[in-house]
């Protein structure tokens, strides 16, 4: 698998879509904590370094989208997978390295980011707020989070080996699971309590009591434990942080156990698909 | 005799439709073995299942006497290229970059050889060039040098000539030629063109709807096709009178052509027609082509 994982690596390498992905991480990474710092000047704000830590899951799974597809769906797409098989390197194999490839990929663009931005930040910004331990675990969720996306989208080019069909359909998959999870975030952030304007005896009357449309219960646990399933749920959460009514710290140790159950699952399902699959 | 491939009774059924049913052949090592069928026959899924591409509903092939079903099969495989249907070649990367790419597949260290087989291919001089805007023909020879990477003793090629322009159906032959005659390559080859097959082929398998119909050397086809004589006499009665009288199969096609169906000898012939007052004006050999004894194999009526 050595020899599998080193040639996609050399293929990656000159992959130009990877290189641009590359280029405009890190770009991003320059440009956060600048304007951020842009901004602490501007208004005299208190702007800690804490801001950068989160903007990069959700591009990285965008982007990584297209790379995973691209990248994969040549292999598939173009047929250059028969000359892996038929030089006797076993599916599980091919597939493995394909996987580890795109998550190297993914790593990659994730630090690209990462490493500029806290370098930038922890100079021309405020001090940390949250604590080394937390800041880890937020790192380690993020970059699960883009590995949880990278191993559903090798599954999904395995099951549509057609390079455009297969771009278009993980595209789709992915605005649906982002336009899925920011309809439950809309939801767990709705305050428990706040102003109401009901009319008594025909006077509008200001009551600050319970708000009848903050989920409770079991609802809001299913909506918790769904918005941490959620690998666009997951950026989101670390992209705000901690939003309003709704503290992301806590729930860090379950997103990364959800995150290496989805990359558990998908790496399996992907490698059977595989290994049943008459190629063409 | 040694034999590089074995099949043995191997079959595959894909849902309802048998695209291999029991077919049984052997390859010798050494050799040209042109694969001929019709479209469907079965010729690209038993390469297919060769390769590893596919598995087979039931029974089983030796790939250098090891068993398909064997751990071991991987390590035959490293000893084989194949090129099935189009070229697997990347195509936003330079012949150079494609080769260095297989052998890195293949685990070997060093580009050692690599030159040499750009060589063999006539694609030397490519440079720079990616393939994606490499001609057909170079394409194929890029899918050829590819399946050459690792020292392959046996070479898969899957219809290579389809597409090619007459220089390039040359150049491939010649290329298939240089490799089994230099480099003692066993090529198993599937095609369409017969007559470019019938140029190259040292050993033939013939199949239908699944299943071998013939296997047989190049000698025993030439000794199964009928030879013919095409000639142009003055006298159509005294040849068929002669002809009659050797018990020798004829047809009369024209006032004065005949074809007649027999390996003559042609001094004989002459002097014996000479004393019937008959002159000989042309004659041409016309032997049965691989295309019609192919025809014949497989029924002619429902091609027409």
């Amino acid at each position: 698998m050595c020899n599998l994982l080193l040639a996609n690596l050399a293929r990656l390498k000159k992959n130009i879509l990877f290189i641009f992905s590359a280029v405009v991480m890190l770009i991003l990474g320059i440009f956060t904590p600048i304007s951020i710092y842009s901004e602490k000047i501007k208004y005299l704000q208190l702007q800690e370094a804490d801001k950068v830590i989160g903007g990069y899951v959700i591009f990285v799974c965008i982007i990584m989208a297209f790379i995973c597809c691209v990248f994969c769906g040549e292999e598939h797409d173009g047929g250059t997978v028969r000359n892996k098989l038929s030089v006797g390197h076993i599916r599980m194999h091919i597939y493995s390295a394909q996987f580890l490839t795109c998550i190297i990929a993914g790593v990659i663009l994730c630090l690209l980011y990462l490493i500029p931005a806290l370098l930038l930040g922890s100079i021309l910004l405020d001090a940390f707020e949250t604590n080394f331990g937390l800041l880890l675990l937020y790192f380690i969720s993020g970059i699960l989070c883009v590995c949880a996306c990278i191993s559903i989208y090798c599954m999904l080019m395995t099951m549509i080996p057609k390079r455009t069909a297969g771009t278009a359909f993980t595209t789709f998959i992915m605005l649906v699971l982002i336009f899925i999870a920011n309809q439950v975030r809309i939801l767990l952030i709705i305050p428990a309590e706040t102003y109401q304007f009901p009319v008594i005896n025909g006077v509008v009357t200001e009551i600050y009591g319970k708000n009848p449309h903050y989920p409770t219960g079991i609802y809001r646990n299913f909506l918790e434990i769904f918005f941490d399933v959620l690998p666009s749920g997951q950026a989101y959460q670390i992209f705000f942080r901690n939003p309003q009514h709704f503290q992301t710290a806590e729930h860090l140790p379950r997103m990364i156990a959800f995150s290496c159950m989805i990359i558990a699952l998908s790496f399996l399902t992907g490698v059977r698909i595989f290994e049943k699959k008459d190629i063409k | 005799m040694e034999y590089i491939l074995k099949i043995n009774n191997l079959s595959k059924k894909y849902k309802q439709f048998k695209a291999l049913d029991n077919l049984t052949m052997q390859v010798p090592k050494g050799s040209i073995y042109g694969f001929i069928g019709k479209n469907g026959a079965g010729k690209t899924t038993l390469i297919r299942i060769i390769c590893g591409l596919q598995y087979p509903t039931s029974g089983e092939f030796e790939l250098y006497n090891i068993k398909n079903t064997s751990k071991e099969i991987a390590k035959a495989r490293r000893k084989m290229g194949a090129v099935i249907e189009t070229p697997s070649i990347y195509l936003d990367m330079t012949a150079e970059d494609n080769l260095q790419q297989q052998y890195k597949i293949l685990g070997l260290s060093n580009f050692d050889g690599l030159q040499e087989i750009l060589m063999l291919v006539g694609l030397e001089n490519t440079g720079k060039k990616k393939a994606r805007n490499f001609s057909l023909g170079m394409r194929q020879r890029l899918g050829i040098a590819i399946a050459l990477c690792g020292n392959s003793e046996f070479l898969v090629l899957d219809e290579p000539i389809n597409g090619l322009d007459p220089q390039g159906i040359i150049e491939m032959r010649e290329l298939i030629l240089k490799l089994n005659h230099e480099k003692n390559i066993t090529v198993l080859i599937s095609s369409h063109i017969l007559d470019e097959l019938s140029k190259l082929a040292t050993h033939y398998g013939f199949i239908d709807k699944g299943r071998i119909i013939r296997e047989m050397s190049a000698k025993e086809l030439e000794n199964s096709c009928y030879k013919c004589v095409r000639m142009t006499v003055t006298n159509t009665n005294a040849l068929t009178r002669l002809l009659d009288k050797k018990s020798i199969s004829y047809q009369i096609l024209d006032k004065n052509i005949i074809d007649v169906y027999a390996k003559l000898n042609f001094t004989q012939f002459a002097i014996e027609l000479s004393k019937e007052n008959c002159e000989i004006i042309s004659m041409n050999e016309h032997d049965e082509s691989l295309e019609s004894f192919y025809i014949s194999l497989v029924g002619g009526a429902e091609h027409v």
